[in-house]
């Protein structure tokens, strides 16, 4: 017995430190593989973000492109056309001072054109209204312009006491709600919008509903949505607010929003 | 089994390596920060040790050179806490190394003046030398999985710490066996001083590894 052991001893020694640095390689072996995980997640989340960035400059140039185009072509189109014929009725005065009557009723009724398309287009660009009515008095104008169009019908029902929220958190709420009934006149061939909106402690559930064709599976699909939708999410995310993209029961578009608020 | 000329080439290597270790880190002295230098004392105190014993058998015919061996753990010990109170990585306080630093003083006092006298081969606070570091790298490892900023593999850090896991690591077993290693034959001693300076080889080319990087990426720097 006592023969017997050195020779084990020497053994359990070889075989142990061997196991002992095996187990240590094992360690570094690990925390090398696990912190290379950890510095790829890291790369890929910082890609993700500068994608997000990226497309996010891009909707915003795209947007803003967009509407200087518009308010261009109103200034064009409208403006434009109504001071050509202010002009062109001026000349004719001083021309004919016999019809002066006459042009001169033109000229006013052009100059009232002229500035209620004026009117429009500084709407269009910032509701005047906002700061003074709220989110809900803009929304509601705006509601009735649209009504009186007679492309569809929009329905606003308003639950729980209503809060002014601060100037920036409404105009986005309101921007969202006006991409959203462009986008039901535009693509969804809607007759009825129901616009809900349920004030809640500290949180503002606002649910928008269609009659109309609904979304399709690409427009559900974060990865695939259209710049509009893009949009809307990315103002969302702007005042922390969640905004989800479904299709109701009766297949038209339903968006709910979720915005947390603090009272002003 | 193995020559005993093999083991004394091994042993031969590992002084070289830690002396050609601690004139690479003069020569790249001017990249290395406080901690890395602490490094530096420690391959010269190592290197320092190693020559003496060797020495002096030769030189004053001073057989018994046990009592170098007990002082460098001393030493070892006290550097390498002192190393590891830079590493803000591990995130303890400069007064737990103090007190580890203590503790450990007063762990040799009792053995060295109530159980053995430093002329005897002591093992035992090699022994706690060797859980203690084991446990300690281990620990920044942790903290580094914790706490994932850069590229492990491109901080020297990394490295000594690797350097100093392995060596402690591998050496426990060795000097558990210790006692009963110089109870036998010389050649059972020689297997264990052969794994203890192939150790010490590892641990001294991550130190050189670790030198090497701050040479490499301070210099980037400056």
């Amino acid at each position: 017995m006592t023969e017997q052991s050195p020779p084990n001893f020497i053994t359990i020694l070889l075989v142990g430190t061997f196991i002992l640095l095996l187990l240590c390689g094992a360690v570094i072996f690990f925390v090398l593989l696990y912190q290379r995980k950890v510095l790829q997640n890291k790369l890929d989340i910082q890609n993700l973000q500068t994608d997000h960035q990226k497309k996010l400059l891009i909707t915003t140039i795209n947007s803003q492109e967009k509407e200087r185009t518009r308010v261009g072509q109103e200034l064009h189109d409208s403006v434009g056309a109504m001071l050509s014929a202010i002009r062109l009725n001026m000349k004719m005065i001083t021309q004919d001072p016999a019809i002066f009557q006459k042009s001169s009723d033109e000229i006013t009724g052009y100059l009232d054109q002229t500035i209620e398309t004026v009117r429009n287009i500084s709407h269009n660009l910032y509701p005047a209204g906002l700061k003074t009515f709220g989110m809900i008095g803009v929304l509601k104008e705006y509601i009735e312009k649209v009504n009186a169009s007679d492309q569809l019908v929009i329905s606003l029902q308003v639950n729980g006491e209503t809060m002014r929220l601060d100037s920036n958190t409404e105009l986005i709420i309101y921007r969202i709600l006006q991409e959203l009934i462009h986008n039901a006149v535009k693509h969804s061939r809607a007759n009825n919008i129901y616009i809900n909106m349920d004030w809640q402690d500290a949180q503002l559930f606002i649910e928008v509903r269609d009659d109309g064709v609904g979304f399709t599976s690409n427009q559900l699909d974060p990865g695939k949505r259209g710049l509009g939708l893009y949009n809307i999410s990315n103002r969302a995310e702007v005042i922390n607010a969640k905004v989800n993209f479904n299709n109701a029961d009766n297949g038209g578009a339903c968006v709910d929003l979720q915005v947390p608020y603090q009272t002003v | 089994m193995v020559s005993s000329e093999t083991f004394l080439l091994i042993y031969d290597i590992s002084l070289y390596a830690n002396i050609a270790c601690v004139i690479l880190s003069l020569v790249l002295l001017k990249y290395q920060a406080k901690r890395d230098r602490l490094i530096i004392i420690y391959l010269i105190l190592s290197v320092l040790c190693d020559l003496f014993s060797e020495m002096l058998p030769r030189v004053f015919d001073i057989k018994n050179t046990n009592y170098i061996a007990n002082l460098w753990t001393f030493m070892e010990f006290i550097t390498l806490t002192l190393f590891y109170s830079f590493v803000r990585e591990l995130k303890l306080s400069r007064k737990y190394h103090i007190k580890t630093i203590f503790a450990f003083t007063i762990v040799c006092l009792i053995i060295f003046l109530q159980f053995k006298s430093v002329y005897d081969f002591v093992n035992l606070h090699k022994i706690v030398s060797a859980l203690y570091y084991s446990t300690l790298s281990i620990y920044l490892f942790y903290q580094f999985l914790v706490n994932v900023d850069n590229n492990l593999i491109r901080t020297s850090i990394f490295w000594q710490n690797t350097g100093i896991f392995f060596y402690f690591t591998g050496n426990i077993l060795i000097f558990l066996m210790l006692d009963y290693l110089l109870s036998e034959d010389f050649s059972f001693l020689n297997v264990g001083w052969g794994i203890h300076n192939m150790l010490t080889i590892i641990k001294t080319v991550c130190f050189a590894t670790a030198f090497i990087i701050n040479f490499k990426y301070r210099r980037l720097n400056d």
